[in-house]
């Protein structure tokens, strides 16, 4: 996917140190972004028929409070959630129960995220 | 509820997959394109850039971030768990107007950070749960 975001070389065992954001601004994640989108030759059609099973799941996530926020992208190019989770891997369960995924027809992007640490200054 | 699901369905035109319509290329049908609310800007250090650099400038940037947060500019604020960077969720109605917001801050005048534009608004299949309001 072209908004995938650059790797970053992984022989470096030290968390942040190759990527030059500073260990001590590694926060305790508290959520988890999930950036969704169609997988490539996905067809509207194919979303649509799932559509009304995805959104009666989704509101049940919502409201056994998995999911914090929820947007539409102002691009066309899919959903954005905030997860409530403290690891990607929990985030990953979570989104798995959902029926597009299940049908593997969508992308999954995952960051985990916390506090803004900078501001401890 | 069903019916108005299966109503839905049946109204909506067959998938147009002329690349001129944004969203029908990749899947997403276009009346699930919401108004823009705010812009998700993911920031990472650019490849090669050490913490001795960034840090140079944290402090610069912890005070023009926050004044950004007390003009309203900013809505959320994250540092990654991954440790590589942080998240803001701008008030913004365009990526440009978020990106025009981001470059005034120290770190992306300095060239040291990437970053990643995404726009989003409500999310629109919720409209379904409306049963009267289709569209």
């Amino acid at each position: 996917m072209s908004q995938q975001l650059p790797a970053t070389p992984d022989a470096q065992s030290q968390s942040g140190a190759v990527s030059g954001v500073p260990g001590i601004a590694i926060p305790k994640t508290t959520a988890v972004l999930v950036i969704e989108t169609p997988r490539q030759g996905v067809t509207a059609q194919q979303i649509m028929a799932v559509i009304p099973e995805e959104i009666r799941a989704t509101v049940k996530l919502y409201l056994d409070g998995k999911i914090r926020e929820w947007y539409s992208r102002g691009d066309g190019r899919g959903v954005v959630f905030l997860v409530e989770a403290k690891s990607e891997d929990e985030a990953r369960a979570v989104m798995e129960t959902l029926p597009l995924a299940k049908q593997h027809l969508m992308d999954h992007q995952y960051i985990p995220v916390g506090p803004l640490m900078p501001l401890r200054h | 509820m069903k019916f108005m699901m299966l109503l839905l369905m049946a109204v909506l035109p067959a998938t147009s997959v002329s690349q001129s319509k944004p969203g029908a290329a990749s899947g997403v049908p276009s009346i699930a394109i919401p108004k823009t609310t705010a812009v998700l800007v993911i920031e990472t250090p650019r490849q090669g850039v050490t913490p001795d650099q960034i840090m140079a400038v944290i402090p610069e940037e912890i005070r023009a971030t926050v004044r950004l947060y007390l003009d309203g500019k900013i809505r959320e604020w994250y540092s990654r768990g991954d440790g590589k960077g942080v998240v803001f969720l701008v008030e913004a109605t365009t990526e440009e107007e978020a990106r025009t917001i981001m470059e005034t801050l120290p770190l992306a005048k300095q060239r040291l950070m990437d970053h990643q534009y995404v726009a989003v608004g409500p999310l629109m299949p919720l409209r379904a749960l409306n049963p009267g309001a289709l569209f």
